[in-house]
């Protein structure tokens, strides 16, 4: 019996967008070669850097491919020519904070929560309208697509715990089941491309932009996330969520939510790469403005969630859906275990509307505000490393296209009055 | 559900229904204050590796108007609360299959609140409350319902006779008669479907059953109606008033009483009428003239009450509410009340015609809280979220300017 005649081998380009490549089995042991300007694109064109990089399969993350039993899907790591992980792998940033992590003993368990429309292709509007939000029944207007993301996702080994309407018509929300952190990341990256292949199958769109339309609610990714600490090799025992503490968040839980608050601002651009993301952060949208932390509360930036071993977790809800999922992962681990590690204590919990909190400091309102945050991160270039400016080197020109450009949003506003 | 109805249901169907591939999505849900079946589906192994389980759902669901707009005038949840999660709890006992959906079960759950208790905002708690109230009283009670709607062409009217061929070849009478045979094979108490009197109407009788497995049953009627619609390119309609049909869209309760006084029906029709907002719940539905209560005595010793409201109205609301109205009168001694006795017989005695609804629209919800019965029976946690939504649904409707006002005015200002 031989094994898979191809591979597709995938990847996340610097700005989130996921990248594949298929290969004869016997070509990818060695790694694809790939074009830098390909690799390290942003959203204006190819990147400026010529050269080669080449993208090494991370055969760990094999699986079968749900759509062709002759070739297997794989992630890939991008590799510098010196064998270290090049600047533009942000999947390698990722897997360097956790085995940060995991030398002190720790695992990160995380699960992405994905917001996305459905947009008839022709209209470039949802293919409904009606607010249902976990509505059964309209729910069931959508299974054409969701119960194919369901199995076919599960055949790639990526578990969706549940899925349902969401609060814009023609939004939907996917629950992907926890896991370790990379490989929950690796299920988030998969699952936000093959959703959009699969919508095309039927004619349709499906788009993570942060904020589609003004009126309708934005689509983030809620972030959950628990760090467990790893039983040595004498002791009994699987590991133990450092989060729970008899029903509470625990004192490490306490450190790990500080250090979330403490970088939140500068790490912004992490999870909010585009200008418009910026659109979906707004007041009475369930997006948070204000940095803070509390418990079961969907107006703050960081929601805790307390109960068993098993779920007690802490829900970051900042990040847009079309971020680069490593990244914003990367980041946000750095933060909190940053603070577990110096055992910080977080600012008073909030209750109540969070959006009335003037005294509450601001999430970043623009985006050029956070790509300048984010160049003066120490804690960014320290824990993620050159991924860093090699991500503030394809933004910095979104910034100038942001700025220069005119929108349909100012015509309509000024053209007739001014 | 109060009990599994059927060898459908029980434990260990779900999974030996899994194992033989019959079932591969399982929806979670709960019925909202409106009737809507909210929840998410779970792919059914994922559901048996972790259930009995709970889910969480954003709390302002519950308390929400007909498009989701959240109101901050709702104490239960608001900004200020943070809409934080309300809790379901999901046993696979209880699930059934979605018989008109191929490959999906269903299980329902009721909200709770993070220390397991109801939540007293609840349609499916008031209604427990009630019932566990009637129960005190010595009062038993069984209902029958029937339920009215139409299958229409989308967003446009039908053409021809009851039942008659729609366009693409769809009947409503073949989407009844759907809904009618998926109801019945996932083990719900549905056992007729008839004809309404307009194009494309028809009317689903479901029971007699347990008041609050008929409350889910009505639930998962609607959802299915519209489902099986859907599917064949029609729209399942449940609005109280549709132009040019001659009948409302009406919510039958028929109840079966056993034990407690006599009912009088004025003073039945009275108790009704001030909770009317609760059975209409639409700037709509209020303007339908249901027929009056009336109340039959039976030869055994039992009363058969018949009450309405609209088909748009939450079942398990209706039912409270209608179950209220029957429970306060016995609890404060129906004779007392001025009025006519019951008379043997089929139909019984219609309350009297003069009888006129004290809250004629939903700016007046807040009368509802005047009776002390209401609040007794249903709760004022209950009222005091309901009300708000009623007079935040009247202010919509008076703000907004109308196709109807437009027609009559536009040229004749």
């Amino acid at each position: 019996m031989t094994g898979p005649r191809w591979v597709d081998v995938y990847w996340s380009d610097l700005v989130g967008r996921c990248r594949f490549v298929r290969v004869a089995a016997g070509a990818a042991a060695d790694g694809i070669r790939l074009p830098r300007s390909l690799v390290a694109a942003g959203f204006s064109g190819p990147g400026p850097e010529p050269g080669e990089v080449l993208l090494r399969p991370d055969w760990s993350s094999a699986r079968p491919n749900p759509w062709d039993g002759s070739a297997q899907v794989v992630l890939g790591d991008l590799m510098a020519p010196d064998g270290q992980p090049d600047a533009s792998c942000s999947r390698s940033a990722l897997r360097a904070v956790l085995d940060g992590a995991a030398g002190d003993g720790l695992e990160i368990q995380a699960a992405a929560e994905l917001e996305f429309y459905l947009i008839n292709p022709a209209t470039r509007r949802p293919i409904y309208d009606e607010i249902n939000q976990y509505s059964l029944t309209k729910g069931s207007e959508l299974e054409f697509l969701l119960h194919d993301v369901r199995e076919r996702l599960a055949v790639l080994g990526i578990p969706i715990e549940a899925v349902n309407p969401e609060y814009a018509g023609g939004q939907a929300e996917v629950n992907i089941k926890y896991t370790e952190a990379l490989a929950a990341a690796d299920r988030a990256v998969l699952t936000r491309h093959l959703v959009r292949e699969m919508a095309r199958s039927h004619g349709l769109d499906a788009t993570f932009m942060a904020k589609p339309w003004t009126e309708q609610a934005g689509s983030g990714m809620h972030l959950h996330q628990s760090v467990w600490r790893r039983p040595g090799r004498s002791a009994g025992g699987g590991p133990a969520n450092l989060f729970h503490a008899a029903g509470q968040l625990s004192p490490e839980g306490h450190g790990y939510v500080a250090g979330l608050i403490r970088y939140m601002r500068e790490l912004v651009l992490l999870g909010s790469a585009t200008p418009n993301a910026y659109h979906r952060r707004a007041d009475y949208s369930f997006a948070p403005t204000r940095i803070c932390w509390g418990a079961d509360n969907r107006t703050l930036a960081v929601r805790v969630i307390t109960g068993s071993e098993g779920s007690t977790r802490v829900e970051q809800r900042d990040a847009a859906a079309d971020c680069n999922v490593y990244l914003a992962m990367a980041g946000q681990f750095a933060a909190g275990l940053a603070g577990l590690a110096a055992g910080w204590s977080p600012p008073d919990p909030v209750t109540g509307n969070a959006y009335t909190r003037a005294d509450l400091p601001l999430l970043p309102e623009s985006f050029p505000e956070a790509v300048d945050l984010l160049a003066s991160s120490e804690l960014a270039r320290t824990a993620l490393g050159p991924v860093i400016d090699a991500l503030l080197g394809v933004l910095r020109p979104e910034r100038t296209v942001l700025v220069t450009s005119s929108t349909d949003w100012e015509r309509d506003r000024y053209m007739s009055v001014v | 559900m109060d009990a599994p109805a059927t060898d459908l249901t029980g434990p260990g169907w779900l999974a030996a229904a899994a194992d033989r591939g019959e079932v591969h999505t399982v929806r979670l849900g709960w019925a909202d204050r409106l009737g809507g079946w909210r929840g998410k589906r779970m792919p059914v192994r994922e559901f048996l590796s972790r259930a009995p389980m709970s889910m969480g759902f954003c709390d302002g669901m519950i308390v929400c108007d007909v498009q989701c707009d959240i109101i901050e005038a709702t104490p239960f949840s608001n900004y200020s609360t943070g809409y934080p999660d309300l809790h379901v709890h999901f046993h696979p006992d209880l699930a059934r299959p979605a018989a008109w959906a191929p490959g999906e079960a269903f299980v329902f759950g009721v909200p709770r609140d993070a220390a397991g208790r109801l939540l007293d905002v609840a349609p499916a708690a008031v209604l427990a409350t009630v019932l566990r109230r009637l129960a005190e009283l010595a009062v038993r009670v069984t209902v029958r319902a029937s339920l009215a709607g139409a299958a229409l062409p989308r967003h446009g009217r039908p053409a021809g006779p009851p039942g008659a061929a729609l366009p693409d070849g769809s009947s409503a009478a073949s989407v009844g008669v759907a809904v009618l045979e998926g109801l019945a094979a996932s083990g719900l108490p549905a056992t007729s479907v008839r004809s309404g009197l307009d194009p494309g109407s028809f009317v689903l009788g479901l029971g007699p059953a347990a008041v609050a497995e008929l409350a889910e049953a009505l639930v998962v009627a609607k959802s299915a109606a519209r489902e099986i619609a859907g599917a064949r390119g029609l729209e399942a309609v449940f609005m109280t008033l549709r132009p040019g049909a001659a009948d409302a869209s009406l919510l039958e309760l028929d109840v079966t009483v056993t034990g407690g006084p006599v009912l009088n029906p004025d003073a039945l029709q009275r108790r009704i009428d001030a909770v009317r907002p609760l059975l209409f719940p639409s700037v709509t539905a209020m303007k339908a003239r249901p027929p009056a209560v009336h109340v039959a005595g039976g030869l055994d010793g039992t009363q058969r009450v018949l009450a309405w409201a609209s088909s748009e109205a939450d079942p398990g609301t209706a039912l409270a509410a209608a179950l209220a109205a029957i429970g306060s009168l016995a609890e404060a001694g129906s004779l007392a009340e001025a009025g006519p006795r019951a008379e043997a017989g089929p139909l019984g005695s219609p309350a009297a015609a003069t009888t006129r609804p004290a809250i004629r629209d939903l700016r007046d919800a807040a009368a509802m809280a005047d009776h002390p019965w209401v609040t007794s029976w249903l709760g004022a946690p209950f009222l005091d979220n309901a009300i708000p939504l009623f007079e935040h649904e009247a202010e919509l409707f008076q703000a907004a300017l109308t196709d109807w006002e437009i027609a009559r005015y536009w040229s004749a200002s």
